[in-house]
C-alpha cells in the first residue's frame, strides 16, 4: 500500500485555495491555515477528507452558484474536484474567475487568486515570458502568469492530475478543452427572425441573472454605450430597482457621461457620477493594483475600481455590459477587415494574420530591443508571441473572417483581460458581478449569425442595434461608439508629470533590470517609434506604470532608490525647450 | 569622424592613412567631409538622418522625404551659424561698452555689424529653404551607402502595381470604412498604406489617380455603402491641390451628386505664409499657370496674399514633411484640428499630446 493522498480545500464565497498530493498533512494544513489567516480569516470553510468522498467546489462571479448545486451548472465559473485518485481544475469559457496552480515537490497547490499562492514561494520571481506577454497585450496570456512557476488554467480548459500510488508521484494529464466557440454550420440570414430570437435571448439572459433578486437594489455600470444601456433597459423592464454608475474623467478628453445621463433619464433611474479625475486615479492606483491581483495594463482599470467602490456603498450586486463587443463584432474588428482589403495575403497566411492581429493590441510588440534591458531581451528572443494567439485564431473552428475574429476576441481580450479584471475588481469590493452578455445560449447563438448581420456597411453590431432600438433612445443605439477613452496621455503630460519621475524613475528601472532606464522619456519624446503618437503615448506609459506598481504592491518588492537624473522634475515647458534645442543643434556632425 | 560600426573616432590623418577605412574595425567610410565643399556630411550625419526620417526604423519613407530632411538639416546648421554670428555680435557690443578707447571704437561697430549681417541673412532666408543637395546627388550617396552599409530597411520602393482587379471576398466587401483619405499622389497613398494608416484608423486610402488600382473599384463600392462616410483630401500646397476638394465633388468617379462630407486636410497657402518655421517652397511656371487657371469661385475663396503666392508659381510638396509629421497632420485633421499642421518640426511629440485619436480602446461595456 502506498502513501495516502493528502488534500484540503478552504473556501469562502468568492475565493478558494487548496492542495492535493503527497506529503506531510500537518505541515500542509499549517501552511493553508497561515495563508487564510492572512486573508480575511473568519470566512473560510475547510474540507479535507477526499478519501471517502469527492470534494467538489465551484465559484461564480455572479454569486448565483451556491453550495449544493451541481458544479456542472452553467452559472459556475471555476470548478475544483478533489478525489482520492485525481485532482481536476476547470474554468468556464468566459474566463470571469481566475484559477492558478503551482507544484511544490509532489503537491499541487491551487487558488483563485494569485496572491493566495505567493506565500508558498520562497522568493517569487518574475516570469520573463509572462512579462513579455504583458508587454505585447497589456495582460499576461494564459497559461502564463507574471510569476515563474505559477500557472493559470486557461478559460474553457480543464487540467487533471493523477496519483501514482506506489511511486508516490503525481502526473499531469494533457490540458483538455472542455468547451469552445465554433461557427455553426447553419447561418441565420433572415433579419426579422434574428431580431426576434435575439430579443428573447437577451431577456432570458437577464432573467437568468435575477433568480435571487427580490426588492434589493442592483447597480449597473453605465458607460453611455450600447451594451450597458441594453442591460440597464432590460433590468428596468423587469421591474428591478436599478442604480446606475458612470465615470467622470474631468476636463480632459471627450466625455461619455452625457450619454449615460441620457439613458438614465430615459429609463428614469438614478445615476451616480463617479469622480475619476487624475488626482483620484493616482490616489487609488495602489489599492486598485492589489484588487486586480494580476497586472492589467489598460488605463480603464483604476476608474473601474472607483466605480466598484462607489457601487459597493449601495448594493451587493452590479451588472455590466462586458462581452457585448466581443459577441456582436464591435468596432475593434474593423481594422483587421481594412487590413484584409489592402493586404489580402494576410488571409491566406496564418503567420501574417497573427502578426497583423498582434498589432491590434498597440503595445510594445515589435519594440523589444528598444524596450528591454539586454539580459531580458536575450531571454525573450526565442519566444514567439504569435504562439499565444494560435489557439484563438485557429481557422479550423470557423469558416468566415468575422466569426474567426469574434472567436479570437472572446478568447483573448474577453476571457484573458476584460472579464477576469471585472470580477477581480468587483470581488475586492465584496460585490457580485453579473454580465448578461456572458450567457452560454446567447453566445452560442451568435455563432449562427451571418457576417452581414453583425457588420453591415460601416455599422457595427447591426443586429443588436436593430433588436433593441425600441428599448433605448435612437442616439444611444445608432451613434458611432468609439469606446471610453481614458485621457492618460493628457494626464501623463500634465497632472502626472512629476509622478512619472517616481513611477518610472530611471534609476529604479535600471536597478530592476527589466525596462531600459530612459524608456518613459523616449516614449514621450517620440523616440520609441513613429506610430507612438497621441493616445498611444499614455497607453504605453500606463502599461509601464501598472507593471511597476504591481511589482511593489503585489509582489511586495521594495522600490529601489530613485534618482534625479530624469526630465520629470522640470516643468513640461522647460523640457519642451530642451527638446527643441537638442533638435536644432544636435545634428551629429563631427569631422 | 566616428565610425558608425564601432564608434571609433577617426581623424583626417587616420582616414587618409587607411584609405577611407576605420582604423579600428576597417569599416569603410561613405563620406569624406573635407572634400565636400559647403555641404559637409559625415557617415554619422547620414545614419542619423535615416534613423530620424524612419522614426528609428519604424516608419517607411520616400527618397524625396530623405532629400528634404537632409537639406533641412544642412540649412539648420547654417541657421546655427547665424545664431552664432548674432550672439558673437552681442558679446562684442557688451564687452566694447565696458572697455576703454580705442578698443571701444573697434568692438562696438564690429559687434553691430555682425548682428546686422546675421539678421539680414536670416531675413533673406525666412520662409524659403534652398535645396543644397540635389536628388541625383542623394541617389549617388545612397548607392554607395547601400553598397557599404546595406539599403535602409524602411526606404519605400515604388511598387509594381497589379493592374488587374483583385477579387475581394464578398464577406469582406460587404463591410465599409468609416472614412476615406484621398491623397494627391500615388506615392503618398502608398506611403500611408505601407505605414498601416488604413489599419490604425479603419480608413480607406486612395490616390486621386486611382491607386491602388487593383482594389480601387471595390474600395469605392465599399465606402459608398456608408451613409455617414467622411472623406479627407490630403494634398500639396499648390493650385492643383486646392482644387482637389472641388474635383472630388464634381467627378462622377468620386462623389458627384453625393452629400458626403469632404474635408480638406491638405496644406493651404495661408498656413505656409503664417508658418513659424521655414519651408521648402518651390517654384515652377506650371504651378503659376495652374494658379491662373483656378476657377473663379476657388480664387474668390483665397486671400490676396494667397493668390499672389500661388500666382508666383509657388508650391510646397507633402513629401517635404516626414512620415511621422504627415501621419500627425492627418490624424489631427481627422480629429478636427489643423493647429499643428505647420508647427515646426517632428520632435514636438510632447506638446502634441492629445488623446483625440479616432479610436479609443477602453470600455466597460
Amino acid at each position: 500500500m502506498g502513501s495516502p493522498i493528502t488534500a484540503s480545500i478552504a473556501t469562502q464565497s468568492r475565493q478558494l485555495i487548496g492542495y492535493w498530493g503527497y506529503g506531510n498533512p500537518a505541515i500542509f494544513a499549517q501552511q493553508l491555515h497561515a495563508i487564510i489567516q492572512q486573508f480575511s480569516p473568519d470566512e473560510w470553510v475547510i474540507q479535507a477528507d477526499c478519501a471517502n468522498q469527492d470534494i467538489r467546489v465551484a465559484i461564480s462571479a455572479s454569486g448565483l452558484y451556491g453550495v449544493g448545486q451541481s458544479p456542472e451548472t452553467q452559472l459556475a465559473d471555476v470548478w475544483v474536484q478533489l478525489q482520492e485518485q485525481q485532482l481536476r481544475l476547470e474554468r468556464n469559457l468566459f474566463g470571469r474567475v481566475t484559477l492558478y496552480w503551482t507544484q511544490i515537490e509532489q503537491v499541487i497547490w491551487f487558488a483563485t487568486r494569485l496572491q493566495l499562492l505567493l506565500p508558498l514561494l520562497t522568493v517569487p520571481e518574475v516570469s520573463i515570458p509572462g512579462l513579455y506577454g504583458y508587454s505585447c497585450f497589456s495582460y499576461v496570456p494564459t497559461p502564463l502568469t507574471p510569476i515563474a512557476n505559477l500557472v493559470a488554467i486557461p478559460a474553457g480548459t480543464e487540467q487533471v492530475w493523477q496519483r501514482h500510488e506506489l511511486a508516490g508521484r503525481l502526473s499531469a494529464l494533457p490540458v483538455t478543452q472542455s468547451c469552445e466557440w465554433r461557427e455553426s454550420s447553419e447561418q441565420i440570414h433572415d433579419e426579422a427572425a434574428a431580431i426576434a430570437d435575439l430579443q428573447t435571448l437577451l431577456r432570458t439572459a437577464v432573467e437568468r441573472q435575477l433568480t435571487d433578486i427580490q426588492d434589493q437594489p442592483v447597480g449597473v455600470f453605465l458607460s453611455g454605450g450600447l451594451d450597458s444601456s441594453i442591460v440597464a433597459a432590460l433590468l428596468v423592464q423587469m421591474g428591478v430597482n436599478v442604480y446606475a454608475y458612470t465615470l467622470d474623467f474631468g476636463t480632459a478628453g471627450t466625455p461619455e457621461y452625457p450619454y449615460a445621463e441620457q439613458v438614465a433619464q430615459h429609463l428614469q433611474i438614478p445615476l451616480i457620477k463617479v469622480d475619476a479625475t487624475p488626482r483620484r486615479v493616482q490616489q487609488a492606483l495602489e489599492s486598485a493594483t492589489l484588487a486586480l491581483d494580476l497586472p492589467f495594463g489598460d488605463a480603464v482599470t483604476v476608474p473601474l475600481f472607483l466605480l466598484n467602490q462607489a457601487a459597493s456603498q449601495d448594493t451587493a450586486i452590479v451588472f455590466n455590459g462586458e462581452g457585448g463587443d466581443q459577441l456582436f463584432a464591435g468596432w475593434t474588428n474593423k481594422p483587421l477587415i481594412a487590413a484584409s482589403i489592402y493586404r489580402q495575403e494576410i488571409l491566406a497566411d496564418p503567420a501574417l494574420f497573427a502578426n497583423q492581429y498582434l498589432q491590434t493590441f498597440h503595445r510594445l510588440w515589435g519594440y523589444e530591443i528598444e524596450v528591454f534591458q539586454p539580459r531580458v531581451y536575450e531571454q525573450i528572443q526565442s519566444i514567439q508571441p504569435q504562439a499565444w494567439l494560435q489557439e484563438a485564431l485557429d481557422p479550423t473552428c470557423t469558416r468566415s473572417l468575422l466569426h474567426q475574429l469574434r472567436r479570437a476576441t472572446l478568447m483573448l481580450k474577453g476571457a484573458q483581460n476584460i472579464q477576469p479584471r471585472a470580477t477581480n475588481l468587483a470581488f475586492a469590493q465584496g460585490l457580485w458581478v453579473r454580465s448578461p452578455f456572458c450567457d452560454p445560449s446567447l453566445a452560442a447563438w451568435t455563432f449562427q449569425l451571418s457576417g452581414e448581420l453583425c457588420l453591415k456597411g460601416a455599422c457595427e453590431k447591426y443586429i443588436l442595434k436593430r433588436a433593441v432600438e425600441s428599448w433605448l433612445p435612437t442616439e444611444i443605439v445608432w451613434r458611432q461608439k468609439r469606446g471610453m477613452g481614458v485621457p492618460t496621455t493628457s494626464w501623463c503630460l500634465q497632472e502626472w508629470w512629476r509622478a512619472l519621475g517616481q513611477w518610472l524613475n530611471p534609476a529604479v528601472l535600471q536597478a530592476e533590470g527589466i525596462w531600459q532606464a530612459d524608456l518613459a522619456e523616449r516614449v514621450i519624446s517620440g523616440k520609441l517609434g513613429g506610430a507612438i503618437q497621441g493616445r498611444r503615448i499614455g497607453e504605453i506609459l500606463w502599461l509601464l506604470i501598472t507593471w511597476q506598481t504591481w511589482r511593489s504592491q503585489v509582489l511586495g518588492e521594495t522600490v529601489r532608490p530613485t534618482s534625479w537624473e530624469h526630465p520629470f522634475w522640470l516643468p513640461p515647458w522647460v523640457w519642451h525647450l530642451r527638446s527643441i534645442s537638442n533638435f536644432l543643434f544636435n545634428n551629429n556632425y563631427e569631422v | 569622424m566616428k565610425c558608425i560600426q564601432c564608434g571609433t573616432d577617426n581623424l583626417l590623418r587616420d582616414r587618409t592613412a587607411n584609405q577611407g577605412h576605420c582604423k579600428q574595425c576597417r569599416h569603410r567610410f561613405v563620406f569624406e567631409p573635407t572634400t565636400m565643399g559647403t555641404n559637409k556630411i559625415t557617415d554619422g550625419f547620414f545614419a542619423k538622418a535615416i534613423a530620424d526620417i524612419s522614426a528609428n526604423n519604424t516608419l517607411y519613407f520616400t527618397l524625396k522625404q530623405l532629400l528634404y530632411l537632409i537639406n533641412q538639416r544642412l540649412d539648420r546648421r547654417i541657421s546655427a551659424n547665424l545664431n552664432g554670428l548674432q550672439i558673437g555680435g552681442f558679446i562684442l557690443v557688451g564687452v566694447g561698452v565696458f572697455v576703454v578707447k580705442p578698443a571701444w571704437f573697434i568692438l562696438v561697430p564690429l559687434g553691430i555689424g555682425l548682428i546686422i549681417l546675421g539678421s539680414t541673412k536670416r531675413f533673406r532666408r525666412k520662409q524659403r529653404i534652398p535645396l543644397r543637395v540635389s536628388a541625383s546627388q542623394l541617389q549617388d550617396w545612397l548607392h554607395t551607402w547601400t553598397q557599404i552599409n546595406g539599403a535602409p530597411e524602411k526606404l519605400l520602393i515604388t511598387p509594381r502595381e497589379a493592374q488587374l482587379p483583385t477579387v475581394v471576398s464578398s464577406e469582406v466587401s460587404a463591410y465599409s470604412f468609416d472614412r476615406l483619405v484621398v491623397c494627391e499622389s500615388d506615392t503618398i497613398a502608398h506611403l500611408l498604406i505601407t505605414n498601416n494608416f488604413h489599419f490604425e484608423n479603419n480608413c480607406a486610402v486612395l490616390s486621386v489617380k486611382g491607386y491602388p488600382k487593383n482594389i480601387f473599384d471595390t474600395t469605392m463600392e465599399m465606402v459608398r455603402r456608408n451613409p455617414e462616410l467622411k472623406v479627407y483630401t490630403l494634398h500639396n500646397c499648390s493650385a492643383q491641390g486646392i482644387e482637389r476638394l472641388h474635383q472630388l465633388r464634381q467627378s462622377p468617379k468620386w462623389f458627384l451628386d453625393s452629400n458626403v462630407v469632404i474635408v480638406d486636410v491638405g496644406i493651404l497657402p495661408h498656413q505656409v505664409l503664417n508658418a513659424k518655421s521655414s519651408t521648402f517652397i518651390q517654384t515652377s511656371p506650371e504651378a503659376a499657370q495652374a494658379a491662373q487657371q483656378l476657377s473663379p469661385n476657388i480664387r474668390q475663396g483665397l486671400s490676396a496674399n494667397e493668390l499672389k503666392w500661388l500666382d508666383a508659381g509657388n508650391y510646397v510638396e507633402l513629401e517635404s514633411f516626414t512620415p511621422r509629421k504627415l501621419i500627425q497632420i492627418l490624424n489631427r485633421g481627422i480629429a478636427g484640428s489643423r493647429d499643428l499642421v505647420m508647427d515646426s518640426s517632428d520632435s514636438y511629440i510632447l506638446m502634441d499630446s492629445g488623446d483625440s485619436s479616432i479610436y479609443a480602446v477602453d470600455s466597460f461595456g
